[in-house]
């Protein structure tokens, strides 16, 4: 890096039109320079000067401009499902040798992508070892090697550009993007001064044989033949036999295409190109049937890549509207005291248990409502609650939670997505006075991988899962030792309780003992908690706690689980087991890569011990809400049996579409139900019929009441008079729907609104749009692997009813495995697009191209004003030295050869008594030489330290030396005997004498030697 | 002197004194530091280049040649010259359960590596030739769960540290035979809580960071407690905080590695408090969480700085 100093970049040049303020300056401050004889007061002066230029300097915000070649070189790894393992090794080989090559103070960064982004390595150096890419899971989790994002990559590289340095990308990838704009945000990157290389990372699959496409009809009804249509795809001709799976539920079968021969396949012959198929197939029940077609190669070196050798399809059956139960499997009998009565009243119900339930949005497909009774949230995982969520506001479903024990907030249903579309609050209102819940966390490092990553989720999950009355706090171990990160608090404010966590240092404790012991007693000094709690989170390898705290915490009922990520081994997991088991807490083992998905579940039921509060069992007799109009309460009249309890929650404030038809005895809800967004909600707070309410499940309406609460719930419409087609076709899914009038007439226009469910669970709106008469398609990106429910309603008309479409497709595998060959027009065309370079993955030369020093020098800018302030400070003092210390440049020359001959005399070996007496002597031709000449020709020849001026003003010792006649200065410049002097009173100045009229002024010794004088003149007169 | 220069001698000190209690003031308010004037020089930053750590945790100086060797949880040995300037780097034959927290240098060259998570201990020469290695996971004789620190008396046996239940100190004869084990939970006030760092004295006492006791402990050679240097968890603010690494200074004084206060503490050997370097912080003369303190064969110190990847030589 070369330093280029320059004035002539501000930040605010306006401010240097201060320094005309020199010249006032230096007019205001002649004056009071005027004591300080010719030399001292120019270089005060001078002084000043310097001052107040570095002043305005700084002001001005001046820049240090820096000239540098050094070069960062920021390496875009692709890392998409495309890019064969054995390409993608030698690419990283490729990044680690390059480095290599690197100067001293060159940089490398690295970042992956796939359809996500990931900094692996901040600006460092060589990378030795290589530990930032190699040694990684081929496809870590929460990874997308699904997709390909180049666009992604290059927007966050931009924002990774390290300043002051010359910065140079280089991306090593197939070119296969199949999300985002690659070229535009090369543009932005040109922009931003980056010049993108690539390295096209090449590859040959050979034949290959790709399951293109399987048509099935969206709808179809029980016996009905359908069609089913595979597209196969192959480079070569071949062969090979082609089977279906057909799954109904949680059944899946292998349908028997060829009954004359032992095999279930059906065997075909492959030309080269497009290979299309169609095959009949029975509708066998009232329930979605989902088929899975797979193509076998008779020759396995016809087909490379395996994974692309299926599809998928559905074909959802008209019927009845079905209605699923989920609840425990301990609870199913008490579950059929409420289903026995839903079937009394013709509703059908399947029942099924929650902990082994595989819910997706195909089998919610199924159902016109979901009911879930008494099951906890850690029965379900992240995606299967976002899932729920979904169902409801986006597919139009309805969705019953009933209470118990293990429900809404008692459950660790708070704060998930399932709450957000239930017609009540599962936390507690500020002001209600419950008994709260104590939750400390203890954090240790954890030495693996990502281990202080999962172990700062882990404790924010668990804050997730706390009310904003219960205590939540978190001990750490800091740079200054052990220290509540987050002392315990309410967690009223979760955001910046989560801040905190999330910018903790997480130290290597050494001993649990001592974090404990102060989460210990920070929870006994929480007197209003009813439930104490400490989660430990750790590696395991610290020191066990004693057993006089253990017994204190058991003998105090403050339970303790522990949490350990990634332990070291069996030992580390002994330590961590045995605190639970001391302390009745559970033990949580997330022993490698993959299981930290858990943690969710962990944390609720954790939550559930610092959540019992919320659950209220007393005796009480239901109320019926006096502004109650719900269809729910329909006939239904008071007096309502008792129930035994239920669980606290608060009703939605602002929200007036909520209706609360029954409140408990506190007024707490009860029964309450809202619209949320195309589907409904209901929320019954109690429950646990065994416990709770006998007397309901023997009450003559009981059926009638939960009756027509299922029955408001469930989704409205039909699909009748819709003919409705899905198919993927490259990258988007194809949606098209042709529409009948009653009697098969084409139907005229109508506003459709469809919304889209990805895999992930979100969700988007699609346009639909009429494209001939009775015909509306739709198109939709289909850029991960699973299913993509298409919602679609239409308001009913004159001549038609109410429509609601749920249709999908599901993309079987990965866009990465359909496009089979490299985009190396796109690679070069991001070249181009920003003067990169084509380098190729082989060969020494490319690898020292990455580092070659040929980019044009960066110019940066680098402000200087604290160097500036420190310097006028520097001035300042120097200038008080000039102006208090009045050195005689004559006398301390005289001085100092003085003292170097007397060096020189002791060297000789003269004694000291010789060297006084010369000094006497010296003194004594001083005295005579005064007392002859009158002691101003004296004067005259050496400058004064003090001015003999008289009054205060301009007595700039007086700020130090106060004498009679001194008063303290006013402001700075009159402490400096500066301008500002002007505008005190002014002294009696003696009047202007032209030089040579009169000697240099007085100073303090001459005035005492003059006295010495006068006074011996005096005593000889006397004598 | 007469009067004149006097007055000038008195203003010449006065404006001294004024820049210099600016200096002081400006120092404390901007950037709190230690006595950044006894840092020698400092070798290492972040990173995993030769010459760079990643949290380092345990160093020893060759008795032989001054060299240093620095472990980092990249499970790298890296070998410095007196000066800091890199010379050689290997990596530890596995790692996946975690990394050494633990080295000795002993007077034959050779580099006895405390493999703390997988209960042995390794010795490589000074090239990183692995000669040998011993231990075992299990808490029987001779066996380990965590081994931290390691060191030799004058007549070769060996002795080691070790924390996670056993929590003891084993010793070995030169050829590596069990003899006995002392510092557990057997030995009464001579127990000790995660035993981390061991150094012997010329009259053949073993000195031992008891770093949960926060104390250090001191033992014959046959494993007798002879007395503690800090009371047990006393409470004082000023009393050591997990005391991670241990050295004799030149004058025979103790330097320990407070780690929990991030200073370096010298304590003469009958306890009492000579004095201590370093404050919390990331500035040059400030320390981060210190597991190890060593002394060179020119006299200086070398503080292993883990938190701030790196290690700060000082004249103190």
């Amino acid at each position: 890096m070369r330093d280029l100093f320059t004035l002539s970049r501000f930040d605010r040049p306006w401010a240097l039109v201060i320094l005309f303020a020199i010249v006032l300056f230096w007019w205001m401050s002649r004056r009071s320079m005027a004591g300080l004889g010719p030399v001292r007061g120019k270089m005060s002066m001078a002084m000043r000067f310097v001052v107040l230029a570095l002043l305005v300097l700084a002001l001005a915000g001046t820049h240090k401009i820096l000239r540098n070649d050094d070069l960062n070189v920021m390496y875009l790894l692709d890392l998409s499902r495309s890019v064969p393992l054995d390409v993608r090794h030698a690419a990283e080989s490729f990044v680690v040798e390059s480095t290599m090559h690197m100067e001293d103070k060159d940089k490398a960064t690295l970042l992956t992508f796939d359809g996500r982004t990931n900094i692996e390595q901040l600006p460092m150096g060589k990378m030795v070892d290589g530990d930032a890419i190699r040694n990684k899971p081929p496809f870590p989790d929460g990874q997308r090697p699904d997709q390909t994002n180049i666009a992604q990559a290059l927007r966050m590289s931009i924002a990774c550009m390290a300043p002051g340095m010359n910065n140079r990308l280089v991306i090593l990838s197939d070119g296969n993007q199949n999300v985002g704009d690659a070229v535009e945000e090369a543009k932005a990157a040109k922009a931003n001064n980056l010049s993108v290389d690539v390295i096209p990372l090449r590859y040959e699959h050979g034949a290959e044989v790709v399951f293109e496409q399987l048509k099935a009809p969206a709808y179809a009804n029980l016996h009905e033949q359908i069609t089913l249509r595979p597209i196969i795809r192959s480079d070569k001709d071949t062969s090979g036999e082609i089977r279906i799976h057909q799954r109904i539920g949680d059944e899946s079968k292998l349908i028997d295409l060829d009954p004359d021969s032992d095999a279930f396949g059906q065997h075909i012959t492959l030309k080269a190109g497009r290979n299309p198929f169609a095959l009949r197939l029975p509708i066998t029940s009232e329930q979605s049937h989902e088929f899975t077609a797979e193509f076998i190669p008779d020759d396995p070196r016809a087909d490379i890549i395996s994974e692309n050798n299926s599809t998928v399809a559905y074909t959802t059956v008209e019927g009845p509207p079905k209605v699923l139960f989920v609840g425990k499997n301990e609870s199913r009998e008490e579950d059929g005291l409420l289903i026995d009565a839903l079937r009394r009243e013709h509703i059908e119900v399947r029942w099924a248990d929650a902990e082994t339930l595989r819910l997706s949005t195909a089998v919610l497909q199924d159902y016109a409502a979901i009911v879930i009774a008494n099951a906890g949230a850690d029965l379900f995982s992240a995606e299967q609650q976002r899932m729920l969520a979904t169902y409801v506001r986006d597919l139009g479903g309805g969705l019953v939670m009933i209470g118990g024990n293990d429900s809404f907030g008692a459950g660790g249903w708070q704060g998930s997505p399932v709450e957000d579309v239930m017609p009540i609050k599962f936390d507690v209102d500020n002001v209600r006075q419950i008994p709260k819940g104590a939750l400390a966390i203890v954090m240790h490092s954890c030495e693996m991988p990502n281990g202080n990553k999962w172990g700062i989720e882990t404790a924010v999950a668990a804050l997730e899962t706390v009310s904003s009355l219960d205590y939540f706090g978190v001990v750490g171990w800091g740079m200054a030792g052990f220290a509540w990160e987050v002392p315990l608090q309410q967690a009223k404010d979760k955001d910046a309780i989560k801040q905190k966590i999330r910018g903790m240092m997480n130290g290597d404790m050494m001993d649990y003992d001592t974090p404990m012991s102060q989460a210990y007693k920070a929870l006994m000094s929480k007197k209003d908690a009813a439930q104490r709690h400490m989660i430990i989170i750790s590696d395991g390898d610290a020191q066990s706690p004693s057993a006089a705290l253990l017994n204190r915490m058991k003998a105090n009922k403050v339970t303790c689980s522990t949490v350990s990520i990634f332990p070291h081994g069996s030992m580390e997991i002994g330590t961590l087991k045995s605190i639970a088991k001391a302390t009745g807490g559970r033990y949580w083992n997330l022993s490698k890569p993959g299981d930290e998905k858990q943690l969710p579940k962990i944390f609720i039921k954790e939550a559930k011990i610092v959540r019992r509060p919320l659950i209220r069992e007393e005796q009480f007799e239901p109320r019926i809400n006096p502004n109650n109009l719900s269809d729910l309460m329909a006939g239904i009249d008071a007096p309502l049996p008792q129930l035994g309890g239920y669980v606290v929650t608060t009703p939605r404030k602002d929200v007036p579409d909520v209706e609360i038809p029954l409140l408990t005895k506190k007024g707490d809800p009860l029964l309450a139900h809202w619209l949320c967004g195309s589907g409904r909600a209901v929320a019954f707070t109690s429950g646990w019929w065994n416990h709770w309410g006998t007397d309901w499940t023997e009450w003559a309406a009981f059926s009638k009441l939960w009756a027509q609460t299922i029955r408001w719930c469930m989704q409205q419409g039909s699909a009748a008079n819709y003919d409705v087609t899905t198919v993927v076709e490259g990258d988007r899914g194809h949606l098209i729907i042709e529409s009948m009038e009653e009697g098969g007439a084409i139907a005229g226009f109508r506003q459709f609104g469809g919304t889209l469910v990805r895999p992930d669970a979100t969700s988007v709106p699609v346009e639909i749009k009429q494209t001939g008469p009775g015909r509306f398609e739709a198109f939709f990106n289909v850029d991960q692997r699973g299913a993509y429910i298409v919602n679609v309603t239409a308001p009913g008309t004159a001549t038609q009813k109410a429509a609601r479409i749920r249709t999908g497709v599901t993309v079987a595998y990965s866009p990465e495995y359909r496009d089979l060959t490299i985009n190396e027009a796109l690679l070069r065309e991001i070249a181009d697009e920003t003067d990169g370079r084509v380098l190729s993955p082989e060969g020494e030369e490319s690898r020292k191209a990455v580092f070659a020093h040929n980019m044009p020098d960066t110019v940066s800018r680098r402000p200087i004003w604290d160097t500036l302030l420190k310097l006028a400070i520097v001035a300042f003092l120097f200038d008080i030295a000039v102006r208090r210390i009045a050195v005689d440049p004559l006398k301390w020359l005289a001085a100092t050869s003085n003292y170097v001959a007397s060096l020189a005399r002791v060297g000789r070996g003269r004694k000291s008594e010789e060297t006084l007496k010369d000094l006497r002597g010296v003194r004594e031709r001083i005295r005579e030489q005064r007392t002859s000449s009158g002691g101003d020709t004296a004067e005259r020849k050496r400058p004064v330290a003090a001015p003999p001026l008289e009054g205060p003003a301009l007595d700039i010792g007086a700020k130090f030396d106060a004498g009679a006649t001194a008063k303290p200065a006013k402001d700075l410049s009159e402490a400096m005997g500066g301008a500002g002097a002007k505008d005190v009173a002014p002294p009696p100045m003696p009047a202007p004498k032209k030089p040579g009229e009169e000697g240099p002024q007085e100073s303090m010794t001459a005035r005492l030697l003059k006295a010495k004088k006068r006074a011996r003149e005096e005593g000889d007169e006397k004598k | 002197m007469n009067l004149m220069g006097l007055r000038q001698v008195i203003q010449i000190a006065a404006c001294l004194g004024a820049v210099g209690i600016c200096y002081l003031v400006a120092g404390a308010v901007v950037a709190p530091r230690g006595d950044v004037g006894d840092v020698e020089f400092v070798f290492g930053k972040v990173g995993r280049s030769d010459g760079e750590f990643a949290y380092p945790r345990a160093m020893a100086i060759s008795p032989v040649d001054g060299r240093v060797f620095v472990i980092d949880k990249s499970a790298r040995v890296q070998r410095f010259s007196p000066k800091g300037v890199h010379e050689k780097t290997w990596r530890m034959p596995e790692w996946d359960n975690g990394k050494p927290t633990g080295v000795y240098a002993d007077s034959d060259g050779r580099i006895w590596v405390a493999d703390t998570h997988y209960a042995r201990v390794i010795v490589y020469d000074r090239d990183g030739t692995e000669q040998f290695r011993f231990g075992e996971r299990g808490e029987g004789p001779g066996q380990f769960i965590f081994p931290t620190a390691i060191a030799r008396d004058a007549d070769g046996n060996v002795f080691v540290s070790e924390y996670g239940g056993n929590d003891r100190i084993s010793k070995f004869t030169p050829d590596l035979k069990y003899i006995k084990s002392f510092a557990n939970k057997d030995s009464g006030d001579g127990w000790t809580d995660r035993p981390q760092a061991m150094v012997l004295d010329d009259a053949g006492v073993l000195w031992v960071a008891d770093s949960c006791g926060h104390r250090i402990c001191k033992y014959s050679l046959d494993g007798k407690f002879l007395g503690a240097l800090t009371p047990m968890r006393d409470g004082r603010e000023d009393a050591l905080n997990y005391p991670f690494g241990l050295a004799f200074d030149g004058a025979g004084n103790l330097l320990i590695a407070d780690r929990g206060h991030s200073r370096i503490v010298r304590m003469a050997k009958d306890g009492s408090e000579l004095g201590s370097w370093g404050s919390v912080g990331r500035d040059v003369g400030q320390l981060a969480q210190p597991w190890a303190v060593a002394v060179g064969g020119n006299g200086l110190i070398y503080c292993l700085d883990s938190w701030n990847n790196r290690v700060e030589v000082i004249d103190w």
